[in-house]
């Protein structure tokens, strides 16, 4: 029941962001409009995926630090990513793709120092120290890149500050396509370490006592759900409160056991992205909103109603 | 036609604004002219519903090679990027009002017949 109506919320949503739009185009002309098949389905998977991947490797996430705050945003991945896309603004780089392989190279370098940092404490990853690595990470490269803007002064990198806030702009089969083959990897890791990931709550130590290979699964959890989230940042900037929220939002439907939840923050993240962007496409045209405002406007009372519900019962 | 001042996501030039005024002078009709604010943050696809005849992008250095963007395959689907119709006038002359406004009005009507014979 619960899984076929998380169902028809994706077919609901997918179907009204190919539906509606800015630019009118009839129920009829629906499968022959270019407006339709060049654009509107292309943003409507991407954003699609890039929900579904945010929700779930926050998912991984929290239940690798076993912090409810932790986000993929708290990896320094956005702000790694944010100073590779400005690199490229203020070098030049003219390349149609320069922009999301600059960010996606930006994160990944992110990534391998917060990686680096969370080990200091020896061979084993430590989530604490990950955490506060992630934070640490991201301050500084979020202090290079306004260092960056500020000092030149061009329109160009004030502009990129737009992109950095995330939007789906930049969809089209290309992307869509470039994180159907990309994603499978880090989502399959994923949802296969949902059985260790229910015994990592129970706490470390008990965790590798009931037979779990904790260093393991610490490692391929942060790396699976650190590649989605910088693969999500390089097609559509930083897009907030997804990553957070939605695991939650279906941990209060789904209870704590990572066989259902991780497959349902997918589902969820994923929906709730393509519901969002098309409000930010049609609630104020011809003019567009950046979908992470969106995504809290939707989000947080959704949010705050399973909460109540979920407290009362 | 309509002024395209950034790419992802699109800003275009709206009404009440020192460029769409000078397109007005020029004979030009902005497409965004309806858009109250000076810049607006729009969807693609409102671009490509407007239909421009022609793009028009401001740029400092007169670089000769054109912005990446316009080879993005969304972008494709701008009926005036498919078929090359783009105008770029110096941001110098054209970004800020002053004495040399009649110098940019006879030099966006040359560009414009250039582009549209």
């Amino acid at each position: 029941m619960r899984w076929l109506g998380l169902m028809v919320v994706v077919v609901l949503a997918l179907a009204l962001a190919v539906v509606l739009g800015p630019a009118h185009v009839s129920l009829a002309d629906l499968t022959t409009s270019d407006i339709v098949r060049s654009l509107r389905l292309p943003r409507a998977l991407l954003a699609f995926l890039v929900g579904g991947s945010l929700a779930l490797a926050g998912a991984g996430l929290q239940a690798l630090v076993r912090n409810p705050l932790a986000d993929p945003s708290l990896l320094g991945l956005s702000g790694g990513a944010g100073l590779g896309a400005v690199l490229a603004i203020a070098l030049h780089l003219n390349s149609p793709w320069a922009l999301p392989l600059a960010a996606f190279a930006g994160a990944l370098g992110a990534m391998a120092l917060v990686y680096r940092l969370g080990l200091v404490g020896g061979a084993e990853l430590d989530p604490r120290i990950l955490i506060l690595a992630g934070v640490a990470v991201g301050a500084f490269t979020a202090a290079v890149t306004t260092a960056l803007v500020s000092l030149s002064g061009a329109a160009e990198l004030r502009n990129a500050f737009l992109w950095l806030w995330g939007g789906l702009s930049g969809a089209s089969w290309d992307s869509v396509l470039l994180l159907c083959v990309y994603a499978p990897l880090p989502v399959a890791v994923l949802l296969a370490a949902a059985r260790p990931l229910d015994l990592l709550a129970l706490g470390e130590e008990p965790a590798r006592h009931l037979g779990a290979d904790v260093e393991a699964v610490k490692r391929r959890v942060y790396l699976a759900a650190s590649l989605l989230t910088a693969a999500a940042v390089a097609v559509s900037g930083v897009i907030g409160f997804v990553g957070l929220v939605v695991p939650h939002a279906m941990r209060l439907l789904w209870g704590h056991r990572h066989r259902p939840l991780l497959p349902a923050a997918f589902l969820g993240g994923g929906a709730l992205l393509a519901l969002s962007d098309t409000v930010a496409r049609v609630a104020v045209a011809p003019r567009e909103l950046p979908v992470g405002i969106v995504t809290a406007l939707i989000g947080v009372p959704v949010f705050v109603l399973l909460l109540r519900r979920w407290t009362a019962s | 036609m309509a002024f395209v001042v950034w790419d992802n996501p699109p800003v275009v030039i709206g009404g009440g604004s020192y460029l769409d005024e000078l397109a007005g002078l020029v004979g030009a009709a902005n497409v965004f002219h309806d858009i109250a604010a000076a810049s607006a943050t729009v969807g693609l696809e409102t671009i490509v519903s407007r239909d421009p005849d022609l793009l028009v992008l401001l740029r400092d250095s007169a670089t000769a090679e054109p912005p990446g963007f316009l080879r993005r395959p969304e972008w494709r689907a701008v009926r005036a990027v498919r078929q090359a119709r783009i105008v770029y006038l110096s941001g110098s002359l054209f970004a800020r009002p002053g004495p040399r406004a009649a110098e940019a009005v006879a030099e966006f009507r040359r560009r414009l017949e250039e582009a549209m014979p």
